[in-house]
């Protein structure tokens, strides 16, 4: 990758650029989680559905995941964020934690 | 067949760490990971750590030993791991609960650990965000928090600049045995010759040991946990209450959770679970009612019988050590585990005692059988008991 192009920034919630993607590829890194979980790209409040376009691009143009062994973001509840209240209150009757006294 | 004097099978906390104690011992590792380094609960928890989380009487002296090597690790490392000192409250909501506190207290100072008792509103001076159902609370200072991707991955890296190979991807299908002794691994795309195979296979080390003959008393325990937008910083502290912990991390999102529960590998998250999260959260710190949650999640813990690890040789298989079911204390446990595990490899004998993460602890005698391999000659026994 051109030099001048690592400082574009990739991950916007968290501010992850183009040459730390770069930089976690080189030792080994080759699935949008393994690429999050150290550069935290997919981690801020989007939980990757804006960066993961151009996170598989860097992928499939690094070249060394061929575009069929691409693996897709692991998706988790929530589908938007949701506060602590509002779940809550989803659950009135939720039974008490096996721990709770 | 390619050849290394330790296969270590597990990429998560404990197989790095591991790897990195050996590695700097100036073994030739070799750590097959199948998925991607902490990829299963050593990526699912909340980075909790402390000398005061180990069992008084056993192993209150491997958990403190463990968080002096984190804070050693993070500059031996060389690499930003978040570890943050900042204590730790047990919290006590009721009667009942501030009795269990006072006892965690006294226990844990009994063997040196500074544990102070602190009333409801001394408490919430040290806390003033803590809800006013508060009781009491034992305050730890000395436990802390971390990120566990970043020290898994840390370890890892150290342990490739001492010339250890760090290999994901790879799936250990089956432990060699010869005569009684390990010869080494078989994986998906060949074998590799070794004289010391170490399984850190978390809940899935039951499985290989399982091929052997061996039942390991290994179950998965999924925990379900949650984690919040970022807030301002709330708290540097690790916040328990006895069915649920919650922490903020460095760039101020909070981990809340979690569970323990019996149900194989699904990996789905429950919504009465999530949901008695929030409930319990807002009465421990009512402020996280506006917090936003970003994502839920769960994991599998190792867990055993009696929640501790197993640190051990095997009867009947010479070269096998096993590092693993550290139940819900991976994190913590894991730098000590580390450097006991190498000196095991590497000397035969360990400086602090593995009398409680021993394998015949538990009732069922677990060997290889007689006709799987020598059981008899096992002049290895590894280490000295103290």
């Amino acid at each position: 990758m051109a030099e001048r192009s690592r400082s574009v920034i990739v991950c916007r919630c968290e501010n992850v650029t183009i040459g730390e993607i770069a930089d976690v590829l080189e030792v080994g890194a080759r699935t949008f989680d393994e690429i999050k979980r150290v550069t935290r790209a997919g981690m801020g409040i989007c939980q990757g559905r804006t960066c993961e376009c151009v996170v598989t691009d860097l992928l499939v143009e690094d070249g060394r995941v061929a575009p069929e062994e691409i693996v897709s973001r692991s998706v988790r509840p929530p589908v938007r964020p949701i506060t602590l209240e509002v779940l809550a209150a989803s659950e009135p009757d939720a039974p008490r934690l096996p721990d709770e006294a | 067949m390619e050849t290394a004097d330790t296969v270590i099978v597990g990429g998560g906390v404990i197989g790095c760490a591991t790897a990195y104690y050996l590695a700097g011992r100036g073994l030739r590792v070799v750590l097959c990971e199948r998925r991607a380094l902490a990829a299963e609960a050593s990526g699912a928890n909340a980075g909790m750590v402390g000398a005061s989380g180990g069992l008084p009487g056993r192993t209150l002296l491997h958990t403190r030993k463990s968080i002096e090597l984190l804070a050693q690790a993070e500059e031996e490392l060389g690499q930003p791991i978040e570890f943050v000192r900042g204590g730790r409250f047990m919290l006590a909501h009721s009667p009942a609960q501030w009795t269990a506190v006072q006892d965690f207290a006294a226990t844990r100072r009994r063997e040196g650990i500074d544990v102070e008792l602190l009333s409801g509103p001394d408490a919430r001076r040290l806390e003033p965000l803590l809800g006013p159902s508060v009781v009491g609370a034992a305050h730890a200072p000395g436990d802390g928090h971390v990120n566990p991707f970043l020290l898994t991955h840390a370890y890892a890296a150290a342990a490739k600049r001492h010339g250890a190979e760090i290999r994901t991807g790879v799936t250990v299908t089956a432990l060699d045995m010869s005569g009684g002794r390990v010869s080494g691994v078989r994986t998906q795309t060949g074998g590799i010759a070794a004289a010391t195979v170490v399984l850190a296979a978390g809940a899935w080390s039951a499985e290989l040991m399982a091929r052997l003959g061996v039942s390991l008393p290994v179950r998965p325990g999924r925990g379900q946990m949650l984690v919040t937008d970022v807030l301002p910083p709330l708290s540097r502290r690790v916040l328990r209450a006895p069915a649920l912990g919650i922490r903020q991390d460095v760039r101020g999102h909070l981990l809340i959770g979690s569970t323990v529960e019996d149900v194989g590998f699904d990996r789905g998250v429950t919504l009465p679970t999530l949901a008695r999260f929030c409930q319990v959260a807002a009465g421990i710190m009512p402020v996280l009612r506006t917090a936003r949650i970003l994502r839920a999640w769960s994991g599998f813990r190792p867990m055993t019988p009696d929640s501790l690890a197993i640190i051990d040789t095997v009867p009947g298989a010479t070269g096998l050590v096993l590092a693993t079911g550290h139940s819900r204390s991976g994190v913590s446990y894991g730098p000590v585990t580390g450097w006991l595990v190498a000196q095991l490899v590497a000397d035969g004998k360990t400086q602090l005692p593995l009398t409680p993460f021993r394998l015949d602890r538990f009732a069922a005698p677990a060997a290889i059988s007689a006709a799987a391999g020598s059981r008899t000659g096992s002049v290895t026994d590894g280490h000295t008991h103290h």
